[in-house]
């Protein structure tokens, strides 16, 4: 049986504008993960997205409802450090979170802080930069890093910290097309080949079809989710949501309407080429 | 506007010299939108700040509307009022109390009436859709991530340029954001008739509205064309770390596999043009 890593009840959270109006963020979100899953969470700035992220590893806690991780209920002030080593977070600007003078220093600043003995700690760090393939670059200054190298070297420092589940607020919005296209053959090869949950938030519709499961959410709550093929074919709802669809899955559609047969849950340009030429 | 040999050159003459501009040669008419792309470090940035005098070139010479630019003694100011130049994340140059104030910074500094300065104002909100009554006395700080970046740009609209500069004016936003900016900015160019140069990284926007495409790499321009013919170099474009648009993909394979559809397809209304032409309509494949 799949274990259930993280636990999402009933989750509630609202805070005070400056103003002093009371603002709910999150109504009452439901949503499990599964140990070993690829999950996207993609939804417009303001969805809730990056507030639900937050409460996975306690960096904001619940209002009303309950976060529980890996078993350990995220309020457990005593279970903080537990529950932070087990969910590591990446955030938007690389430049805010890298803090060494060389990128192996910068991996190492999780494992030192968790009082790891030096060997090990090396050990890990040359670990952690084989995952994202920058062994080459371990001497290197982090600042004269390209943004995606930037990101994947904040990702080992995750990675060195040995979490459970990686979540990712947003990684590739500061990126160019080659830093994003890293990023996601990062993360998709530390998912796939070193079975590390995913959670990654994004509202860039091509990087949904990497996941094993997509989440939309909207004005804080959950409205859309299922596999990538099950949520992009619902074109027209995506489209009232004013989401991204696909290209190809849009051209299916209109298709479609015109009379054409083609299989539903088109994604890519390959699968449009066999639909139209089996 | 007009490059002549443009070299930006750091540390000239020396061992390290490294060109992040080589040899620019560029004419660009008015009313014309042009997208500019490359990759990250291939001068795109360092190329739009010439256009104002924010970077002065190493070599060559650069004019705008017959003024040279680039001659000892111009007047800087009256370059910066003909050319408006959005940076990157311009939202982070927000400054003031409220979005009027904002707005109202640079026509302040042309010495212009408190009258004549709030319709800039007006005029300028009103250019990016953004309700005056609604949101001038709001502090720019309260909006969202689009809304602040339409602020900036209003600014910028405020000084009433000739040439309007934007430096990857999405990056970062939704896409609801994103579509409201790009709407914008094809409405700036199709109604108010600025000239538009827009750098950015996705073809797929720059298809859709440049009617000129340049394309840099390491410091050089390297494609100086209409998109659809630039989108047919597929293979060199790949190799310099450029996408073409998703459409243009799909055709290119279409025709691998023998449909004669056309290759240049940019857009999903042509493209569904095409494959029905090839599937008569209500018939299938398969």
């Amino acid at each position: 049986m799949v274990k259930i890593l993280i636990q999402v009840k009933d989750l509630t959270y609202q805070y005070r504008t400056p103003q002093g109006a009371v603002q709910a963020a999150l109504k009452g979100v439901n949503l499990q993960i599964d140990d070993g899953e690829f999950l996207v969470v993609i939804g417009h700035n303001g969805s809730g997205k990056s507030t639900l992220a937050k409460h996975l590893n306690a960096l904001l806690l619940p209002y009303a409802g309950k976060v529980v991780v890996n078993g350990l209920d995220t309020q457990d002030k005593d279970r903080l450090w537990e529950i932070r080593q087990q969910v590591g977070m990446v955030f938007q600007n690389p430049d805010n979170q890298l803090i060494a003078t060389t990128v192996e220093e910068d991996v190492a600043f999780g494992p030192e802080n968790l009082g790891i003995e030096p060997a090990l700690i090396r050990q890990r760090v040359d670990e952690a930069l084989i995952s994202v393939g920058l062994t080459s670059l371990a001497t290197r200054a982090p600042h004269l890093l390209s943004g995606g190298q930037k990101q994947r070297v904040a990702i080992a420092g995750i990675v060195a910290m040995r979490p459970k589940i990686l979540v990712l607020d947003e990684p590739t919005a500061m990126l160019d097309p080659v830093g994003r296209r890293e990023v996601m053959e990062t993360i998709t090869r530390l998912n796939r080949e070193e079975g590390l949950t995913i959670v990654h938030i994004t509202h860039f519709m091509e990087e949904a079809v990497f996941a094993d499961r997509v989440v939309v959410m909207e004005e804080g709550d959950i409205v859309l989710e299922g596999n990538p093929r099950q949520v992009f074919s619902q074109v027209e709802k995506l489209k009232q949501l004013r989401l991204d669809v696909p290209p190809m899955t849009e051209l299916r559609d209109e298709l479609v309407k015109l009379g054409c047969d083609l299989p539903p849950g088109i994604l890519t340009v390959e699968e449009m080429v066999v639909a139209l030429c089996p | 506007m007009i490059m002549q040999g443009v070299y930006y050159t750091y540390q000239p003459h020396s061992h390290y010299e490294t060109h992040a501009l080589k040899d620019i040669r560029l004419e660009i008419q008015e009313g014309e939108f042009i997208g500019l792309i490359g990759h990250t470090g291939s001068g795109k940035s360092t190329l739009v700040q010439h256009w104002n005098g924010l970077l002065k070139p190493t070599a060559g010479r650069i004019f705008i509307d017959e003024l040279d630019i680039t001659a000892p003694g111009v007047k800087l100011k009256e370059i910066r009022r003909k050319v408006g130049l959005v940076f990157q994340y311009p939202e982070h140059q927000l400054f003031e109390e409220t979005v009027f104030e904002d707005v109202a910074f640079g026509p302040k500094n042309l010495g212009l009436s408190a009258e004549k300065v709030a319709k800039r104002v007006q005029k300028a909100l009103a250019m990016v859709h953004l309700d005056y009554e609604k949101y001038h006395n709001s502090s720019p700080f309260v909006l969202s991530g689009g809304e602040k970046r339409r602020v900036a740009i209003a600014g910028v609209l405020a000084m009433e340029p000739k040439y309007l500069i934007l430096d990857e004016p999405t990056a970062g936003l939704d896409p609801r954001g994103r579509e409201e900016i790009l709407d914008q900015i094809g409405e700036l160019h199709a109604k108010e008739g600025l000239t538009v140069i827009m750098v950015s990284h996705s073809m797929d926007d720059v298809a859709r509205f440049a009617n000129r495409l340049l394309v840099m790499h390491q410091g050089e321009i390297v494609y100086n064309d209409k998109p659809r013919k630039i989108f047919m170099e597929y293979p060199a474009l790949h190799k310099i770390g450029l996408d073409i648009p998703t459409v243009t993909k799909l055709m290119i394979r279409l025709r691998d596999k023998g449909w004669p559809v056309r290759q240049d397809a940019l857009t999903l209304e042509e493209a569904r043009l095409e494959i029905m032409k090839v599937l008569g309509g209500g018939k299938t494949s398969a």
